[in-house]
């Protein structure tokens, strides 16, 4: 696993706390990149501590474009924004021109590395043309946004969901959407901000629960200086190297401000410190141990180039450890789409990013997205409802399975991960078998594999492997509801058009009329969504008698449903693809 | 011990906590209160909800190695 350590000096009062960052990773010895705001590089006595830091331990140095608001020439542009994504086209040209052109003042040459909690892709394609030797940037926070924007009073504007959640080649159109060839990639590599928790970051406000010791705090998941649950999420990330040929990826980047009076600490500075350094005493024994490699950034782009392909897939098995619930999910990112397999609910999909459909995307004052940089969804189950347990149900995939009249969800039998096959083109993942009882007594079976497949397809077998009664026949339905949007309010769906194949060909506008439409010999359904060019599919895979379904939906449950169902019995299986295509629709 | 500014005496309400929204208390006298949610109580009651709050991370004291999480 690859370990990229940042610091920044911050604003002079907070001084005292990067130099004692500083001490700690050069103490241990751990390679250290650090960040300077376009402020730091007037500032002698700093430039001057860096500079000789940089020839005695070798550190990296690079730009963090925050903070803009206080800079002198912003203010010059009257603009009240602090964050580079929120500028417009022309402004971000300035700024970064004026932060290029003042680092290489200073150092004599362009960096090599730069960050910013998120670079939309304006501001990447501008770095690149002004700055070509630049190989790497923090380019975002996954999975921050609504929970985010909640959890800081509603006043934080960084809406980065739907992203990757590793290092990524970023495509020109959309910066938070991975590259499918050298050509659609913008020549940088992006990091995210922080590994975050994979099961929290599903589940509430993830800058809790990240690669930052002191937002851990924030969230009170220590006891005074007792925090072990940073060293389990490191040992969560080099986890993942077991599903992605060997790759894992972590990084810290604790500002100055967090180690000494922060408001959202209620732990002593001294207990603060303490985790801190015990953070950072764990990287240089795993890395004394060969367990891990912590570099520079600018290493890490070369080695991320040389190892990882474009348009490879990545993974992560997050399991739930700072609860104790341990419960399994399952992330998959490729150039297609992102996906997120919910074993608590039953094995379903609970978030689903369809990229496939390329529509650009960015933030900026002159775009019709403005902040709001998060990649659209089709089903999102803790905005959108999921299972259901207050009204109606909402987005989510599952298998329904009925006996005599009586029908059984599967989001209500949660399991776990039995093993995870990893293939170039798809991954297969076998889940714990899942006993369904019926309220005649009898019960069945039930063991599910899903493949996963890069190009924006999985493919759901379902095999009833034992049963109380040996003919009961079942009606098994592999379901489908979704939406779309970026937060949790449903967005007009009267542009999206349902479809029914088989035996009648369907076709339907959404209405919200709440209509069901069917078709007997159904070979697929699938709904249209015109302004993520998108078509979600559900496919009779293994050419069995069923039939195929849409439901349109109404207001109270604003979304759209598929599904296909036939009968099974003891022994037989089922296979249903689910899959996003690009459809031109604009 | 380095420092790099005195702490404020502020708090964050433990409910909108609760809820993983930061919501700074207000002070009057020795009460703090919340604008957000119309919280009200003393330092040690706030110390006593922040001691709750955390009993939600049921392992916020326990390492567990990656042979553990294997085994998970």
């Amino acid at each position: 696993m690859y370990v990229n350590l940042i610091h920044r000096p911050g604003n002079q009062a907070q001084r005292p706390m990067f130099e004692l960052q500083q001490k700690y990773a050069h103490d241990l010895k751990l390679k250290t990149t650090v960040f300077l705001q376009y402020d730091n590089l007037f500032e002698e006595e700093l430039l001057e501590q860096v500079l000789k830091d940089q020839k005695t331990y070798g550190d990296e140095i690079g730009i963090w474009f925050a903070n803009l608001s206080a800079t002198s020439f912003v203010k010059k542009l009257n603009k009240k924004e602090t964050f580079l994504w929120l500028f417009t086209e022309e402004e971000k040209r300035v700024i970064i021109e004026e932060h290029i052109r003042k680092f290489e003042s200073v150092f004599g040459y362009r960096p090599i590395s730069v960050g910013c909690y998120h670079m939309d892709s304006t501001s990447l394609r501008l770095l690149h043309e002004i700055s070509p030797e630049t190989k790497i940037s923090v380019g975002g926070c996954f999975e921050e946004g609504v929970k985010v924007f909640h959890g800081c009073n509603h006043s934080w504007y960084l809406f980065n969901e739907g992203m990757p959640f590793f290092p990524w080649y970023p495509a020109k159109h959309n910066s938070l959407v991975p590259a499918r060839s050298r050509e659609e990639w913008d020549g940088i590599v992006l990091v995210p901000h922080l590994m975050r928790d994979m099961a929290l970051s599903y589940e509430g406000r993830n800058d809790f629960f990240a690669s930052h010791p002191a937002n851990i705090q924030r969230a009170m998941a220590n006891e005074g200086a007792i925090c072990p649950y940073t060293l389990n999420l490191l040992d969560m990330c080099r986890f993942q190297e077991r599903f992605n040929e060997g790759f894992s990826y972590s990084n810290t980047f604790v500002g100055p401000n967090w180690l000494s009076g922060s408001i959202n600490v209620q732990d002593s500075d001294e207990e603060t410190q303490q985790i801190y350094k015990e953070y950072l005493e764990y990287l240089a024994q795993l890395s004394q141990e060969n367990q891990i490699q912590v570099v520079y950034m600018r290493e890490f782009a070369d080695a991320f180039t040389n190892e990882v392909e474009i348009g490879a897939a990545q993974q992560y098995f997050a399991k739930e450890i700072l609860y104790g619930s341990y419960k399994h999910y399952f992330w998959y990112c490729s150039p297609a789409w992102r996906l997120l397999l919910d074993m608590e609910q039953g094995g379903s999909i609970g978030d689903l990013r369809p990229y496939i459909g390329r529509t650009p995307r960015c933030s900026g004052a002159d775009t019709e997205f403005l902040a709001m940089a998060s990649n659209p969804y089709l089903i999102q189950s803790q905005y959108r409802s999921g299972n259901a347990h207050h009204s109606a149900d909402g987005a989510r995939t599952t298998l329904l399975i009925a006996y005599e009249g009586e029908e059984k969800d599967l989001c209500d039998y949660p399991t776990r991960i039995e093993s995870v096959h990893t293939m170039p083109e798809k991954t297969k993942l076998v889940l714990q078998e899942q006993r369904i009882t019926f309220e005649c007594g009898l019960s069945v079976t039930l063991q599910t594999s899903i493949e996963i497949y890069r190009c924006g397809k999985i493919i759901f077998h379902r095999a009833l492997t034992d049963c109380s009664q040996e003919n009961a026949v079942f009606r098994v339905t592999e379901y489908v509801k979704a939406g779309y949007g970026v937060t949790e309010y449903p967005e007009n769906l009267k542009d999206v058009v349902l479809y029914a194949e088989g035996a009648d060909e369907i076709s339907e506008k959404f209405g919200y009329t709440g209509r069901t439409y069917e078709t007997a010999a159904g070979k697929s359904c699938s709904a249209v969504i015109p302004k993520l060019n998108v078509r979600l599919s559900l496919e009779n895979a293994d050419d069995r008698v069923c039939n195929a379904y849409v439901k349109d939906g109404y207001l109270f449950s604003p979304y759209y449903t598929l599904g296909i169902s036939c009968d099974l019995q003891v022994g037989k299986e089922t296979a249903t693809c689910l899959n996003v295509k690009k459809e031109k629709t604009c | 011990m380095p420092e790099c500014k005195e702490r404020k005496d502020v708090l964050r309400c433990p409910f909108c906590l609760g809820k993983e929204n930061d919501v700074l208390l207000r002070k009057d006298d020795s009460k703090f209160y919340c604008v957000k949610c119309s919280f009200q109580g003393s330092r040690e009651e706030i110390m006593q909800y922040y001691a709750l709050h955390k009993k939600r991370f049921a392992n916020r004291t326990k390492r567990i190695t990656l042979e553990e999480i294997e085994r998970l």
